[in-house]
C-alpha cells in the first residue's frame, strides 16, 4: 500500500514537472514570437535600405581569409542590389525571379532565372529574409533562439528537413545598439567554414539613387 | 408463344449482366503499327496516372497553407485505389544526391568527353577555371558552389547535372520543388501525381476511384480548388454521355414511333410491329455477348438505328396483311426476303473488317433481322388475323394514268440534284481526329486546358521507343538509337536517357577509361597546374584534394554499378518496366519533319518504334479509310450481285440501285456543304444506309413490275419514316460518334426514300414500261 502511494506520488510529481516544463516552453516560445514580431514591426517601417558591408570569408579552399567590401541596397517589396567594390567589382541586382549579374573582369552582364537555378534561389531568398528582418517566416525552417536581449542577438539553427541543413550549421544575427538595424551576421557552415558580414553606415528610408539598380557601373 | 415470352424475359434479365467494353479501341482499326502503339500505351505507366492540381485561392493564405492542404490530401489517399503518390525531391537530401551523382559521372563520361578534358588541361584553361571559381566564392551562393569547385575544378562532371535538368525540362512541367512538393512557379499550385491499379477502361473501377478522390478533396479547406486530370474521367464521362444519349434517343424514338402508329395505323394492335425489333435486339444482344464477350456501348447506342432497320419488314407485312391477309403476305415475302438478304449482305461485309466494333454491329444487326423476320413472318400474321382479309391500304398502280411530262420533270430534277451533290461530294474531307470518338464533357477539356496553362505543359511530344526483354538490353538498344540520332541530325530536340544512363556494360567501359585517363600523366599534370595557377588566387594546397581523392573511387569492373538516386525521377519518365520487359523512351516534339526523321532511324534499328499522337491519328485515319473503302467494295459487290441474282434482270437491278447511289452522293455532298468532315463512324453509317436503300429500291421495283397491291408505297414511306426517326433522334445525342451516325442516316435515308418512292416509278415508266402513259 505504501509502495503504491510512493508510485502515485512520483507520477504526480512527474506530471507536475512535465506540465511546468511545457508551460515554460510555451512561454519561451510565445516570448520568441513576440520578440520576432517586434523586430518585424520595426523592420517593416523600413522601405529602403542602404548600407556598406564588410564580408569576411574563412574558407578551407583558400589559404587566406577572403575580405569582401561593398554595399547593399534594398527597396521593398522586392528589389535588392548587392555591389562588391573589392577585391573585384561585381554587381548583383535582383528583381522578382530574375537576377542580373555583372563583374568588371568579364564586363559581361549575365541574366539568371532563379527558377532554373535552385541554389542561387535558395541563398538569395534566405539573404533577403535575413537582411529585411522577415524572421517570422523562418520559424518553420529554423530553430530560433534569443541569445541576448540588448542589443538583441538571434541564433538560427536550420531544421533537418530544410535544404540548408546540410550546409549551414547556424546563423547568428546581432543588432546595432539602437536596434534599428543589423550589426553583424555570422554564418557557420557544417564544413567548418564561416562567413561574417558587418554592416556599416546604414541609412534607412532614404531615397535611393537610380544608379544603384544599374547593373554596370559604366551605365 | 409462352416459350418465346420466357426466352424474352430471361434475355431481358440477363441483359443487366451483359458486359460492356468502354475501350475506344474497339471502334478503331487494328493494323500492326497501331496495335503496337496501343499495347505500348497500355503496358507503360502513362495511363495509370492521375494528376491532381491544387490551387490556392483567396487572400491572406500562404504557400505553407497550400502545402499543408496537399499533405492532408496525400495522407488521405491510400491503397488499394491509390498505390503510390509521386513526390518531389526531398530538399535536404538534394546535396547528398548531387554528391552521389557526381561520384557516378565517371561511369557516363564518353571517350569524346575525355578528349575534350585533355584539351582543357593547359595552364591557360586551368587559370581561367580557377579565376571563375574564385569569382564564385565572392558571390552570395559560395557556400553551395564551394563543393563543385573542390570536387570538379574543370567542370567535367557538373555539365552532366545540366543534362538531367535538360531532360526533366524537355518533357516535364514548369515546376519547382519545395518541402518535397511539385510547386508551380507562382507558388499558387501544388501537383500530386498518383498511381492507381484501376485500368483506364474499367468504368466501374474508375467511378469508384474518382468518387474516393472526390471525397478526400471535399475534406480540404474551402480556399483550395482541385483539378483532376486523368483518362479515367474520359471513360466515365463517355459512359455517362452514352447512357444519357441511349436513354434520350430510345425514348424519343419510341415516342415518335407511337405517334406514327396511332396516326397511320390507328390500331393499338400494330404496337406489336414496333415491339418485335426491341425484343429482337434484347435477344440478339444476349447472343452477341455470348459469342463476342463484352459489347461496345457505341454499338449498343445504335440500337435505335437497328430497330429502325428491322421494323421496316414488319411494316411491309402488317400493311400486306391489311391489304389482303396471308395471301398478300405470301406475295410480298419474296421482295422482303430479297431485301433481308441484301441488307444482311451489307452487314455481312462488316465481318471482313478488322474493327471489332463493326463486327459486333454486324452480328447484332443480322441477328436482330433474323429474329425480327422470324416473328414478322411466322408469328405476327397468325397472332392477329388468322388469315382473314382486312381493309386494304393498296395504292393505285404506279403504271397508267400518269403524264409522261411529270416523269420527265421528276427524272430531270433528280439528275440536277444528284449532279449538284455529286459535285460537292468531291470536295468532302475525311477527319483524322481521334477525338471524334471522345465525347467527354467540355468541363473535362476545360480543366485540362487550365492545367496545361498552369503547369506550362503545352508541347506535344512524340516518342522514339526501344523495346527489349530486360533493362540491360533495352539500354543498349537505346544507346544505339541515341548514337544514330546524334549522327543523323544532332540531338538538340531529342531527350534520351542514354547520355546519363547507359547500359552497365558501357558504364563499366567508361569507368575503366576514366581510371586509365587519370592514371596516365593527366592526373599529375592537372595537379601541378592547379597548384601553380591556384597560387595567384590564394587557393590552398589541399583545395582540390576531394577531386583527386574521388578519381579512383569508382567501383571495380564486374561489380554491379549502383544507380544514383538523383536519376530516379528521370528514370521514371524515360524507362518503363512491363511484364514483358522494358521500354526506353526518347521524347521529341511531335512535328511532322522530326517524326519522319525518327521513323527513318527506327526503321534501321530492330526493336524500336515511334509513338506519335499526330502520326497515330493519321495512321488510324488512313487505316479507317482503307477499311471503309474495302468494306464499301465488298458491300457494294454483295448488294449488286445479290440484287441481280434475286431480281434476275439487269435493268431492274439498275433501277433498284438508284436510291443507293443517290443516298451516297447526297450524304457525302451534304456533309461537305454543312462543313462536316466524314469520319469512320459516318462512313459506316453510309453502308447502313446502302443496306436500307437497296430494300426500298427492291420493294418499289417489285411493286412496279408485279403490281403487288400490298401497300408498298405506304410501307416504304413508313419504313423510311421510322428509320429517319431512328437516325434523327441520334441528332439529339451529345456524343459525336452517335451524332455523325444520326446525321448520315437521316440525310441518306431521306434522299434514298425520295428516289425510291418517286424516281424509280418514273424511271420504270419511262424506260421499262413506256406504254402505260395517258
Amino acid at each position: 500500500m505504501r509502495r503504491l502511494k510512493i508510485r502515485v506520488l512520483i507520477l504526480v510529481i512527474l506530471f507536475s514537472l512535465a506540465s511546468a516544463l511545457d508551460g515554460v516552453c510555451e512561454e519561451a516560445n510565445s516570448n520568441l514570437i513576440k520578440e520576432l514580431k517586434l523586430i518585424e514591426e520595426k523592420m517593416s517601417n523600413i522601405t529602403t535600405l542602404s548600407t556598406q558591408f564588410i564580408e569576411e570569408k574563412n574558407l578551407a579552399l583558400f589559404d587566406q581569409k577572403l575580405l569582401i567590401k561593398g554595399s547593399l541596397y534594398l527597396q521593398k517589396p522586392s528589389s535588392f542590389a548587392w555591389h562588391i567594390s573589392s577585391p573585384l567589382k561585381q554587381r548583383i541586382i535582383l528583381r522578382g525571379n530574375v537576377v542580373v549579374q555583372w563583374d568588371e573582369d568579364t564586363n559581361q552582364v549575365q541574366k539568371i532565372d532563379l527558377t532554373s537555378n535552385p541554389s542561387f534561389n535558395v541563398i538569395t531568398d534566405q539573404m533577403k529574409r535575413w537582411v529585411s528582418g522577415s524572421y517570422l517566416s523562418l520559424v518553420d525552417e529554423y530553430k530560433i533562439e534569443i541569445m541576448q536581449s540588448s542589443p538583441i542577438k538571434l541564433k538560427f539553427t536550420p531544421f533537418e528537413n530544410t535544404v540548408v541543413f546540410k550546409v549551414i550549421k547556424s546563423i547568428m544575427i546581432l543588432f546595432q545598439k539602437d536596434e534599428k538595424y543589423i550589426d553583424t551576421i555570422d554564418i557557420l557552415e557544417t564544413s567548418g567554414d564561416s562567413t561574417k558580414f558587418q554592416f556599416l553606415e546604414t541609412s534607412l528610408n532614404l531615397k535611393l539613387d537610380s544608379q544603384v539598380w544599374k547593373v554596370k557601373t559604366s551605365d | 408463344m409462352f416459350l418465346v415470352a420466357i426466352v424474352f424475359l430471361l434475355s431481358l434479365f440477363r441483359l443487366f449482366s451483359v458486359p460492356f467494353d468502354n475501350n475506344v479501341e474497339v471502334m478503331l482499326p487494328r493494323d500492326a503499327e497501331f496495335s503496337r502503339s496501343l499495347r505500348f500505351l497500355r503496358e507503360s505507366n502513362f495511363s495509370d496516372k492521375i494528376v491532381l492540381s491544387l490551387h490556392l485561392r483567396g487572400e491572406g493564405k500562404t504557400t505553407a497553407d497550400l502545402i499543408k492542404a496537399a499533405d492532408q490530401l496525400k495522407n488521405g489517399l491510400r491503397a488499394p485505389l491509390v498505390e503510390k503518390i509521386e513526390e518531389g525531391i526531398v530538399e535536404n537530401e538534394v546535396l547528398d544526391d548531387i554528391k552521389e551523382f557526381l561520384a557516378y559521372v565517371p561511369q557516363i563520361v564518353t571517350e569524346e568527353d575525355l578528349s575534350a578534358v585533355e584539351k582543357e588541361i593547359t595552364p591557360k584553361n586551368v587559370k581561367e577555371r580557377l579565376k571563375q571559381g574564385y569569382k564564385n566564392m565572392l558571390s552570395m551562393n559560395s557556400m553551395f558552389m564551394k563543393y563543385f569547385i573542390q570536387n570538379d575544378p574543370l567542370a567535367v562532371k557538373t555539365k552532366y547535372l545540366k543534362k538531367i535538368r535538360d531532360l526533366a525540362e524537355a518533357i516535364g512541367y514548369q515546376a519547382q520543388f519545395k518541402q518535397g512538393h511539385f510547386l508551380s512557379m507562382d507558388e499558387k499550385n501544388v501537383m500530386l501525381i498518383l498511381t492507381t491499379p484501376v485500368l483506364i477502361t474499367d468504368s466501374v473501377g474508375a467511378r469508384k476511384l474518382l468518387n474516393y478522390i472526390s471525397e478526400q478533396i471535399k475534406l480540404l479547406p474551402d480556399y483550395i480548388d482541385v483539378d483532376t486530370i486523368c483518362g479515367h474521367l474520359h471513360t466515365m464521362s463517355n459512359e455517362d454521355i452514352l447512357k444519357k444519349d441511349i436513354t434520350k434517343t430510345v425514348f424519343a424514338a419510341t415516342f415518335i414511333l407511337l405517334i406514327l402508329l396511332i396516326l397511320v395505323f390507328r390500331s393499338i394492335r400494330a404496337f406489336l410491329v414496333f415491339i418485335i425489333p426491341a425484343v429482337a435486339i434484347v435477344l440478339s444482344m444476349n447472343i452477341a455477348s455470348i459469342k463476342m464477350g463484352a459489347l461496345s456501348p457505341f454499338v449498343v447506342g445504335l440500337a435505335a438505328v437497328i430497330a429502325g432497320i428491322t421494323v421496316d419488314y414488319g411494316i411491309h407485312i402488317y400493311l400486306a396483311m391489311q391489304a389482303g391477309g396471308i395471301h398478300k403476305v405470301t406475295k410480298i415475302s419474296k421482295p422482303i426476303l430479297v431485301g433481308v438478304l441484301t441488307t444482311m449482305g451489307v452487314f455481312t461485309s462488316f465481318f471482313f473488317s478488322n474493327i471489332d466494333g463493326f463486327k459486333q454491329f454486324a452480328l447484332l444487326t443480322n441477328l436482330s433481322i433474323i429474329v425480327s423476320i422470324f416473328f414478322y413472318l411466322f408469328i405476327l400474321p397468325r397472332l392477329f388475323y388468322g388469315g382473314k382479309e382486312k381493309k386494304s391500304f393498296t395504292k393505285k398502280s404506279f403504271l397508267g394514268k400518269h403524264h409522261i411530262l411529270d416523269d420527265r420533270i421528276i427524272v430531270f430534277l433528280w439528275i440536277i440534284i444528284l449532279g449538284i451533290f455529286a459535285f460537292f461530294s468531291q470536295k468532302s474531307t475525311f477527319s483524322n481526329d481521334i477525338r471524334v470518338y471522345d465525347g467527354s464533357s467540355n468541363d473535362i477539356f476545360n480543366t485540362e486546358e487550365r492545367f496545361h496553362k498552369t503547369w506550362g505543359a503545352d508541347n506535344e511530344f512524340a516518342m522514339l521507343v526501344a523495346q527489349a526483354g530486360n533493362l540491360e538490353k533495352v539500354l543498349k538498344v537505346s544507346e544505339v538509337l541515341n548514337a544514330q540520332v546524334n549522327k543523323d541530325f544532332g540531338n538538340q530536340e531529342f531527350a534520351s536517357i542514354s547520355d546519363i544512363y547507359p547500359s552497365q556494360a558501357t558504364r563499366a567501359k567508361n569507368l575503366l577509361r576514366w581510371d586509365l585517363f587519370w592514371e596516365k600523366e593527366h592526373g599529375e599534370k592537372l595537379k601541378v597546374l592547379l597548384r601553380e595557377q591556384g597560387a595567384d588566387y590564394g587557393y590552398s594546397e589541399d583545395a582540390f584534394k576531394p577531386f583527386f581523392d574521388s578519381l579512383h573511387a569508382g567501383q571495380e569492373g564486374g561489380v554491379k554499378l549502383e544507380d544514383p538516386k538523383l536519376l530516379d525521377q528521370v528514370k521514371r519518365r524515360f524507362l518503363q518496366e512491363t511484364k514483358n520487359g522494358y521500354y526506353a523512351i526518347a521524347y521529341f516534339p511531335d512535328k511532322k519533319v522530326l517524326v519522319g526523321k525518327a521513323q527513318k532511324i527506327s526503321s534501321k534499328i530492330a526493336g524500336t518504334f515511334i509513338i506519335s499522337k499526330n502520326s497515330m491519328a493519321k495512321s488510324i485515319s488512313e487505316s479507317a479509310y482503307r477499311e471503309v473503302k474495302k468494306l464499301s467494295w465488298i458491300a457494294g459487290l454483295l448488294v449488286v450481285i445479290l440484287t441481280i441474282l434475286l431480281l434476275k434482270n439487269i435493268r431492274l437491278t439498275l433501277l433498284a440501285l438508284l436510291p443507293v447511289v443517290t443516298s451516297i452522293f447526297m450524304t457525302i455532298g451534304s456533309f461537305s456543304l454543312l462543313g462536316y468532315s466524314l469520319t469512320a463512324p459516318s462512313m459506316i453509317a453510309i453502308l447502313v444506309v446502302v443496306g436500307l436503300c437497296i430494300d426500298y429500291g427492291i420493294f418499289m421495283v417489285y411493286d412496279c413490275k408485279f403490281k403487288l397491291e400490298a401497300g408498298t408505297f405506304l410501307a416504304v414511306t413508313l419504313s423510311a419514316a421510322t428509320t429517319i426517326v431512328g437516325g434523327s433522334v441520334l441528332l439529339l445525342a451529345t456524343h459525336p460518334v452517335l451524332f455523325y451516325i444520326g446525321a448520315t442516316i437521316a440525310i441518306g435515308i431521306f434522299s434514298g426514300y425520295l428516289t425510291a418512292a418517286f424516281v424509280i416509278p418514273s424511271c420504270y415508266r419511262l424506260w421499262i414500261a413506256p406504254g402505260g402513259y395517258r
